[in-house]
């Protein structure tokens, strides 16, 4: 007899990449079709009620009479069948366009736009080149308010003008600029952060960004999985919680304490090859791992597209020792939303069921090494951690960080009054104090009341804000959005009421 | 001197001509009654028209001049200046109808209007239609931003007098704004937000309101279906999505029922109940239409999962209201129907026995 199960849904030798979804699979298999025991047979021999004990038609019959065949019930609409994945694209979709609104004329970001000091309280389009690289990079949020406007617009902060123009100037320099971006809920912390990567872009820069959780569309088949095991996966919107709540395949990289997340790699590997043009650099230093014959017109980007997503991490140190340790590349920006989530123990496990630390996986290693000074790219360049209020795990060494570099440099405290650690508190976490020791503080609070104009101004003349625009109603909404907390204050005025 | 000219503005002098809005705004009463004071029964608020003068100059804008046809049409009826009667409200049942209102739109009149011509025994004679459009035409000297929809308003109250009618169709009194924390809301969006409150969780049905309208804000504009006229004097569809609270409004109130039908126990003698219908207010008309949409929400399936889901299917449920296509619109037309039926139960004896009829109109 022929086995039953296919011996190529057997998981490979002990030590090569065990794939997550290929385990689903197999499971799902082994279940339907081997189970040595099973009661279904006898449960479906009656009805469901305590007094039908008739047995069903297509049932093997003891004795006695058969009952006629149920009707089916009439006037009862068929249940409609959603698609599996239907539902949660509507949940994180991104409009990036509402036809309804009226058509804005503004000028349209340039590569100083956004480091000059004329551009404060401007509101300036996204130009279709950037749409497009923002849009692969997965910059934009579904809970941003894209979709009430014509076109991609944004106000140009102060905030923004001091990173981008300290970006601009470190590049000059040559030097790497490390930042973590704080700030309240619904500040405009992730918009920065989108604003830095518009300006890398218009700039020509190599740019990596980890965004939000819906970068992650490769691990599809187990969301669906996991939402049909009563499971929710609101809370995982946030990318840093995508990477370490142990849902993408991931392997041990040999040699190593480190921990590879193939897919994911890959994915990044195609944003940055589609973002940037890696065509005109051609590849100096020899990889025989990858590449036995390696050719000498061979690109950098030939050299982001090749391999599969086995030896994706493989390929990633190739292109990142390229980007970094050779000169006359472009300066690298890389960002990370949802920054406190990667800064704990992961869900992910060893062999042995131990948990395994965020920073063990490779990916935010780079990440870390970068923030903490260890890697410093010879062209210079920018690495951006932002926060996330409305979906933060508790990290005691990540909020005293926050706390003090806040003391420290937004209010400049003198150094006895500097917030001190809790003396008897054992969560603090060595690893990530030595990652945020020598990184600044971007705190992004309330705008001011030009912008608040500006911003109300382009609300009006989208026909999204129907109210004249003056200085009581400013007023009025700025004070009732917390002293201009940007999106408190589309809650108070654009947004017709509470979301 | 100020002519009175047929065409665009020509010649020398600088005059302009407005021609009249096809729907005329509804003028306050007490503006109307300051200009059939002065225009019948000899002015007693400010001056008096010249003798002779063939035509009437407006009293308190004295740029207007008012044709003689429509003094003529007017003069018999500015005589006896009281109040029109109640609206009865068994002859607006009798108008009811249970196909579309589109017949009901095509008159120039409201139907409120015609209820009045009809029962007053003022006006007996049907209105004349306007045989020359030169007529309605004003010629106005010195026009200004200020003036000009005042004069528009009292040349609209001119046609209203030459159409027969003596005091313009009732109008719902605007209510005064308020800065009450309670009143901050539109009345439809803070009805329809209590009815899907649940538990008092009232921050959570305003959560979800604010996301409908932020929907209907976003969709693309409405395709009306004719035979699903919306409630009269709603704007264009086109208009619909960039006034998300308009856009409720008009959807709820188009499939407002004017009636309920109360079952009377024992009226109808020998213990068999008796139909009755009652009109609603308009909070009781909309309160019915929310709660029918809201069932229907209820009951559908959600194609979509998050926060959105319920926000989704209720905006959903009003564009398809918007176009026609909703089965609200048969709730609507069922209970008008019955209301038509049972009508004729208004004049049972043991009704008016009872004293019901007084007690419902």
């Amino acid at each position: 007899m022929a086995p039953l199960r296919c011996w190529r849904c057997l998981p490979p030798a002990s030590g090569a990449l065990l794939s997550i979804r290929r385990i689903a699979a197999i499971t799902t298999i082994s279940t339907s079709t081997f189970q040595p025991f099973s009661t279904s047979c006898a449960r479906n021999a009656y009805g469901k009620g305590a007094g039908d004990s008739k047995p069903r038609k297509g049932v093997h019959r003891v004795g006695g009479k058969s009952s006629p065949p149920s009707k089916k019930k009439k006037g009862i609409p068929p249940r409609l069948k959603v698609a599996p994945g239907d539902r949660r694209a509507f949940r994180k979709r991104i409009t990036l366009s509402n036809i309804n609104a009226l058509p804005v004329h503004l000028e349209t970001l340039d590569s100083k736009a956004f480091s000059s000091e004329q551009s404060v309280g401007k509101i300036l389009a996204l130009g279709n080149e950037t749409l497009d690289k923002l849009r692969r990079a997965n910059a934009f949020k579904p809970t941003q308010s894209w979709n009430m406007f014509r076109k991609p617009s944004t106000l140009v902060r102060r905030e923004t003008v001091n990173l981008c123009s300290k970006m601009e100037k470190n590049a000059q320099e040559n030097k790497f600029l490390r930042c973590i971006i704080s700030g309240e809920r619904v500040a405009g912390k992730s918009m920065v952060v989108l604003q830095a990567l518009a300006h890398a872009y218009a700039n020509d820069w190599i740019v990596v960004n980890i965004p939000d959780g819906g970068y992650f569309l490769s691990v599809y088949m187990l969301y669906i999985d996991s939402l049909e095991a009563g499971e929710t996966t609101d809370r995982r919107q946030t990318l840093g919680y995508d990477l370490v709540i142990s849902h993408l395949d991931y392997a041990p990289i040999p040699n190593s304490n480190l921990w590879s997340l193939p897919t994911t790699i890959q994915g990044l590997l195609r944003q940055i090859s589609g973002n940037s043009d890696l065509s005109k650099h051609k590849v100096v230093k020899s990889y025989p791992n990858l590449f036995p014959n390696q050719s000498p017109n061979l690109t950098l980007h030939g050299l982001a597209n090749s391999g599969s997503s086995n030896d994706s991490w493989a390929v990633w140190q190739a292109l990142w020792t390229e980007l970094t340790e050779v000169p006359g590349r472009p300066p690298i920006l890389m960002c990370l939303d949802g920054f406190a989530h990667v800064m704990r123990m992961s869900k992910y496990r060893t062999k042995q069921f131990e948990p395994i630390h965020a920073h063990d996986l490779a990916l935010i290693k780079t990440f870390c090494d970068l923030m903490a000074g260890k890697m410093v790219p010879v062209q210079g360049g920018a690495v951006i951690g932002a926060l996330s209020m409305s979906n933060q795990p508790m990290v005691k060494s990540v909020e005293y960080a926050v706390q003090y570099k806040e003391a420290q440099q937004v209010l400049q405290l003198p150094e006895e009054e500097l917030p001190k650690r809790e003396p008897y508190c054992r969560e603090y976490d060595e690893r990530v104090d030595e990652v945020l020791r020598e990184a600044e503080i971007l705190k992004v609070g309330g705008i001011n009341k030009k912008e608040a104009r500006a911003i109300m101004e382009y609300w009006a003349a989208s026909g999204m804000y129907r109210h004249k625009v003056d200085e009581r109603r400013v007023t009025e909404t700025w004070s009732l959005g917390g002293h201009g907390i940007i999106g408190e204050m589309e809650r108070a005025s654009l947004r017709n009421s509470r979301i | 001197m100020v002519r009175h000219i047929t065409t665009a503005a020509s010649g020398a002098e600088r005059e302009e001509v407005y021609p009249l809005p096809p729907l005329p705004a509804l003028p306050d009463l007490d503006k109307f009654r300051l200009l059939s004071a002065s225009l019948g029964n000899g002015s007693e608020v400010g001056p008096p028209a010249a003798e002779g003068d063939q035509r009437l100059s407006h009293p308190a804008r004295p740029g207007i001049e008012l044709p003689q046809t429509t003094r003529q049409a007017i003069a018999p009826i500015l005589r006896n200046d009281e109040m029109p009667p109640r609206p009865n409200v068994v002859s607006a049942l009798r108008g009811l109808s249970i196909q579309p209102r589109s017949v009901a739109r095509s008159t120039q009149i409201p139907t409120p209007c015609c209820t009045l011509r009809r029962y007053s025994g003022i006006a007996q004679q049907p209105p004349e239609p306007p045989n020359n459009e030169d007529e309605l035409l004003v010629t106005v000297t010195n026009p200004n931003k200020a003036t000009v929809p005042r004069i528009i308003e009292d040349t609209a109250r001119a046609v209203f007098l030459k159409q027969g009618l003596k005091f313009p169709p009732p109008v719902e009194q605007i209510k005064r704004k308020t800065h009450h924390h309670r009143e901050r809301y539109d009345s439809v969006v803070d009805q329809m937000t209590k009815q899907i409150m649940r538990d008092g969780k009232l921050s959570k049905a305003q959560r979800h309101m604010a996301m409908v309208l932020n929907f209907l804000q976003t969709s693309p504009p409405p395709r009306t279906n004719p035979s699903k006229p919306l409630a009269p004097g709603s704007p264009r569809a086109s208009h619909l999505p960039l006034d998300p609270t308009v856009y409720l409004q008009v959807a709820i109130d188009s499939v407002a029922p004017l009636i309920r039908v109360r079952s009377l126990k024992g009226m109808a003698g020998g213990g068999a109940a008796l139909d009755v219908p009652f009109p609603l207010n308009i909070k009781q008309r909309r309160r019915t239409a929310i709660k029918w949409v809201l069932d229907i929400v209820n009951k559908k399936q959600s194609t979509v999962s998050g926060r959105e889901m319920f926000a989704y299917r209720l905006s959903q449920e009003i564009i398809n209201i918007v176009q026609g296509s909703s089965p609200v619109w048969t709730l609507r037309q069922n209970v008008h129907k019955l209301g038509t039926t049972a009508r004729a139960n208004l004049k049972a004896p043991a009704l008016r026995k009872k004293g019901q009829q007084s007690q419902a109109f």
